[in-house]
């Protein structure tokens, strides 16, 4: 293993990334995992984003602040220790994205940004980079999510990966031998090319692909259909017009029970999109 | 009249050849019982057939006498009618592990239970995964996270529309949660909220006070939800599992229906099977930790089974290989019956079974697979044979027998905790029912000593069977022998003997007993006999076994044995040890005694010298004076004392003072045989006559002066005429023994030969008279009417003698009196 390859800028010339949400690791470790091996055969850079919500420093000016704790007591909200605690916790997370990097040769950053959640992240998000997020058990409204991931998609043109607490399978890492991978095809050429897409990490990975082609079946229905698959991981194409409202990603996400990876809207989908191999 | 020395004839009997009709003992079936042993056998029989409590057997005689053989011989005959006795086998008690429970299962059934169990647990590791990964497992389990998921969930998602809807956000926090006001979707900072109204502000501080009351109580709801939610999965975990479980239990259940016992651990098999279906799961063993990190994936499975195994403690059946659990247990199972064990190391715990323990990083851990049974398990519904002496000699296995056999259960403990030393938490398993008939071999000795000095032997020993040394010689006994000769020959695979030789062994066996009309029961002496001449025939090349290999054979075992004898020889015939075979001198014998050390039994004469003087009436014995003299030695002289104050001068006080030792004589002497000998040299102290020293006498002496027997004549004799013949028979040397032993004589060929040739003799004496008549060569007198004895007799010498110290004394009383008057 090299030594530290830690860089705090980037630049426009550096390679894909995958930029994962501190949080979505810290909920789910499978995430980090995930992120590694899509990162190891493209070479990309893994990132690591860990943002400090302004809107909770604002909120600690105020006379009155307190926060609830999970055993139910209320104690004040003091700036001194929210700030000491945001710095526990970058650390950790950037520990564990450094020792994952590391461990598989990869270079590796971590940005600590304060601003809004989800959004701040987009920042350090360029074209074709993919960005992990927890879309499961996090307070921030679905629209706020969906909104977040409709910019990475649409506006930015990146792969989104959502995960969050799995409900199958733990232990398990979600690209894995003789598991199944599925992908959502509407028969669109952009639904072609993310077929063709999920086909080749699929023979990388060594996982059965299997081609959900939902036919005037609704999103709830879908959903129900990718559950009885149970499979590791959808991917399916962001513009999709199963995800025709707002909230559809989200929704969708929760239903399938799985980690869903949204391909960014117009991006040439070739039929190697460089994704893990199984056997790297 | 003149005593009569015996006649060859009466010192050997020898075997009458003419009985046996047979070349050799090949000719010959094995014995068929054992003669002799009516009142052993009979007490067998009952021992066996009484099947009550307390009605064990102790088998008492000489070691040597076919104890066991017999036993066994018996037992074999009986025990195919016995009935088969039920396995045993200990399994885990789920509710109490540390008190194993005892199963009972029939004969040749326990192995059907553990091989059945064992299957179902490797078949439950194969099915209950596969349920876990069931599509349709995994649906219900989904549906109970999503139901408790949604349901948290809603709640949050609730409190934060319900905080929307008063323009307050929540945002999550490092350690908890908090609540933001906002305006417009933007959280509104602190310098806008300071230009709020008052009220405004009031209003916006009590919002979220309520808020976080309410996210509080929702916290504070979590864990139940949670609890429910594992209840819930608890509950689908229990039914999976009855579903598996059940139907395989219900498949071995039936293979024991009508045993209650396993039935009712098969049900607490499947209770706990089902509450403990996680044990099943990759994920719940791989958390299994040790004190030093995670378990070992060999170990694991093994390890976190064995609660359900079955260690089977007690195996019957005519298909059992006999094990035993140590290396010097045997136990034999004959005919598919009962057992027999043969405990030949009656330890504590082989007794009694024991609990094995594991080292597993400095710690003893045990469970109920570790329990080991012992001799009683296994011979339980049958019979255990234990040699008495051993069984004493190991500490704890006395009493834990007893115990066992007085409350008629086999309860497991340590050594520890039966001596209440130990006060760590250990196994108690449960007792198992005992019935076993224990036969303890012992020589009678030891039989007495435990009736006499335990007071639970007799009660749980009732049954005594007294094997005989000695049967009678006659020509029954004789053709018996010779049978028994022929069965050791052939189980020892030795050459057969001839006629010749069978009758010289019967002799030898005679000589054996001490008894001319008696033969030796002890078949261990009589093989080894056997077995020493095959040596000395095969080393001949002889097909046969003939009376001179049987005297070599004797020949040589003396020889082996003979270095004392000789060093004994040697010291007195160089006057080391000062011994007369020649002349004559007042108050001098030779007495006799026996020598045994080891294997060399010898005997040798000794010098007893009495003297006499005027005193108090007092006979001292020199022996007792310095302990030397043990109790029946103390008897005879003092048995000696009343021979001489109602023989002699009976109206006169007795005026003597006396004494007696043993010469050259420092190791202690006991036994009374010498009595005799030591009242001869008394009298011939008394009477100033001369004891003629080329004889040597033995015998007891009672108060009416009578020569009771002795033991050991043979070898007494033979030690006088050997120190004769060393230094040269005279012709005018022999040794006088009591009457009562002369059917005791089964003397060397040598000596038969010197009588033979008139150079040795043996006197039978039946009283004093004839010993000191004999020895002095003066008659003794017998009392006329008038109460004197003969004139210029011993006795009458004797009593003058004893009258003149009378006098003495009195007269010296008298003197002494008067001078003490006078002055």
């Amino acid at each position: 293993m090299t030594a530290d390859l830690k860089s705090t800028a980037l630049s426009q010339d550096t390679p894909h990334k995958i930029v994962i949400e501190a949080e979505a690791f810290a909920v789910e470790p499978q995430a980090l995992a995930f992120a590694t091996r899509m990162a190891a055969p493209i070479g990309a850079r893994l990132v690591g984003c860990f943002v400090e919500n302004q809107a909770l420093m604002d909120l600690s000016d105020l006379p009155f602040a307190s926060e609830v704790s999970a055993s139910g007591t209320v104690r004040p909200l003091e700036r001194e220790r929210l700030i000491r605690e945001w710095q526990g916790q970058a650390k950790q997370a950037e520990n564990a994205l450094a020792t994952a990097a590391v461990s598989a040769g990869l270079d590796w950053g971590f940005e600590v940004r304060r601003g809004k959640p989800l959004f701040s992240m987009l920042d350090v998000v360029e074209r074709e980079d993919v960005i992990v997020l927890n879309a499961v058990g996090r307070l921030t409204a679905a629209s706020e999510v969906t909104k977040a991931v409709r910019t990475a998609t649409h506006d930015i043109r990146a792969d989104v990966l959502l995960t969050g607490r799995a409900l199958q399978k733990s232990g398990m890492a979600w690209v894995e031998p003789n598991t199944t991978l599925v992908v959502l095809d509407d028969l669109t050429s952009r639904g072609e090319a993310c077929c063709h897409a999920a086909e080749a990490l699929a023979l990388k990975a060594g996982m059965n692909c299997i081609p959900l082609r939902p036919q005037n079946l609704d999103l709830q229905e879908v959903a129900d259909l990718v559950r009885r698959l149970s499979p590791n991981l959808v991917i399916a194409d962001s513009a999709s017009k199963l995800f025709a409202k707002d909230d559809d990603v989200t929704k969708f996400s929760k239903a399938a029970g799985c980690p869903l990876l949204l391909l960014g809207s117009e991006r040439e989908l070739t039929g190697s999109q460089g994704l893990p191999d199984q056997t790297s | 009249m003149a005593l009569e020395a015996l006649s060859p004839d009466h010192l050997y009997s020898n075997c009458d050849l003419s009985l046996f009709e047979f070349e050799t003992t090949a000719d010959l079936a094995d014995v068929a019982g054992l003669v002799g042993q009516d009142r052993a056998l009979d007490a067998i029989q009952f021992g066996i057939s009484m099947e009550k409590a307390g009605y064990n057997m102790f088998v008492l005689g000489a070691p040597g006498a076919g104890k066991r053989t017999a036993v066994t011989r018996f037992l074999q005959a009986s025990i195919s009618t016995k009935p088969v006795p039920d396995d045993w086998a200990y399994v885990n008690n789920f509710a109490t592990p540390n008190k194993p429970t005892a199963l009972k299962t029939g004969a040749g059934r326990a192995e059907v239970l553990r091989s059945g169990v064992s299957a179902l647990i490797e078949d439950l590791q194969g099915s209950i995964p596969a349920i876990l990964e069931s599509e349709e497992y995994k649906k219900r389990l989904m549906a109970i996270d999503a139901h408790y998921a949604q349901h948290q969930g809603q709640a949050f998602e609730t409190l934060r529309i319900t905080a929307e809807a008063k323009n307050v956000t929540v945002l999550s926090t490092p350690s908890g949660f908090a609540f933001a006001p906002q305006r417009e979707g933007e959280v509104i900072k602190p310098e806008e909220f300071n230009e709020l109204p008052e009220e405004e502000r009031e209003r916006i501080k009590e919002t979220i006070s309520e808020l976080e009351r309410e996210l509080a109580e929702i916290f504070r709801h979590v864990p139940s939800w949670e609890k429910e939610r594992r209840q819930q999965v608890g509950d689908l975990n229990r039914e999976v599992a009855k579903n598996a479980v059940g139907r395989s239990i219900h498949d071995l259940a039936a293979m024991f229906e009508g045993n209650d016992g396993v039935a009712a651990w098969l049900a607490l098999l499947e209770a706990d099977l089902v509450e403990n279906i996680s044990l099943f799961t990759l994920d719940e063993r791989e958390q299994m930790m040790t004190p030093s990190g995670p378990m070992p994936a060999s170990a694991l499975v093994e390890d976190v089974f064995r609660r359900y195994s079955v260690n089977v403690i007690i195996e019957n059946g005519p298909n059992v290989d006999p094990k035993p659990t140590n290396g010097n247990a045997t136990s034999d199972f004959i005919g598919g019956g009962a057992p027999i064990v043969i405990e030949e190391h009656p330890t504590f715990t082989n007794l009694i079974g024991r609990i094995e323990h594991l080292s597993q990083l400095g710690a003893l851990l045990t469970d109920f697979s570790l329990i080991k049974g012992g001799a009683l398990h296994r011979a339980n519904g049958g019979y255990l044979l234990i040699d008495a002496m051993r069984l004493l000699r190991e500490p704890l296995a006395w009493e834990g027998l007893k115990r066992a056999l007085r409350t008629a259960r086999i309860v497991l403990e340590t050594p520890g905790d039966y001596l209440s030393l130990v006060s760590t938490v250990s196994l108690e398993p449960d007792p198992i029912p005992l019935d076993v008939k224990v036969i303890l071999f012992g020589d009678r000795e030891l039989y007495y000593m435990l009736a006499q000095a335990d007071p639970e032997f007799l009660d749980l020993f009732k049954v005594a069977a007294d094997f005989d040394d000695q049967i009678d010689r006659d020509a029954e006994s004789d053709i018996f022998y010779a049978e028994m000769i022929a069965t050791i020959c052939r189980r020892d695979e030795l050459l057969h003997l001839t006629p010749a030789a069978v009758g010289r062994v019967i002799e030898e066996s005679a000589r054996f007993a001490e008894d001319a009309e008696k033969l030796s029961l002890l078949i261990g002496p009589l093989s080894d006999l056997i077995r020493e001449a095959d040596l000395y025939a095969r080393g001949d090349g002889a097909d046969a076994v003939d009376a001179p290999h049987i005297q070599r054979a004797i020949d040589g075992r003396l020889h082996r044995s003979d270095r004392l004898r000789e060093r004994s020889l040697e010291a007195i015939t160089r006057d080391i040890v000062m011994i007369d075979t020649e002349g004559a001198v007042v108050g001098q014998i030779n007495g006799l005694s026996v020598l045994s050390l080891g294997q060399a039994s010898f005997g040798r004469p000794t010098r007893i010298t009495a003297r006499v003087r005027m005193g108090g009436g007092n006979l001292i014995d020199i022996e007792r004076e310095v302990d030397l003299g043990g109790p029946l030695h103390s008897k005879g002289v003092l048995i000696m004392t009343g021979f001489l104050s109602a023989h002699f001068a009976v109206d006169t006080p007795l005026s003597l003072s006396a004494t007696l030792v043993f010469e050259q004589s420092y190791g202690g002497v006991d036994g009374d045989s010498a009595s005799a000998a030591e009242l001869v040299a008394l009298v011939s102290a008394l009477a100033e006559a001369p004891l003629h020293q080329g004889y040597a006498i033995t015998g007891s002496i009672n108060q009416l002066g009578q020569i009771q027997p002795i033991g050991g004549v043979n070898e007494k004799i033979e030690g006088f005429f050997d120190i004769c013949a060393r230094r040269g028979l005279t012709g005018d040397q022999g040794v006088l023994i009591p009457h009562a032993n002369v059917k005791h004589l089964m003397l060397r060929h040598d000596v038969v030969d010197a009588v033979e040739r008139g150079v040795f003799s043996v006197y039978p004496i039946e009283t004093i008279e004839d010993a000191v008549t004999l020895m002095t060569g003066i008659p003794a007198g017998m009392r006329d009417e008038f109460g004197d004895f003969p004139p210029h007799s011993l006795f009458a010498r004797v009593e003058q003698r004893l009258t003149a110290f009378a006098e003495t004394q009195r007269a010296f009383n008298n003197s002494s009196g008067e001078k003490a008057g006078g002055s």
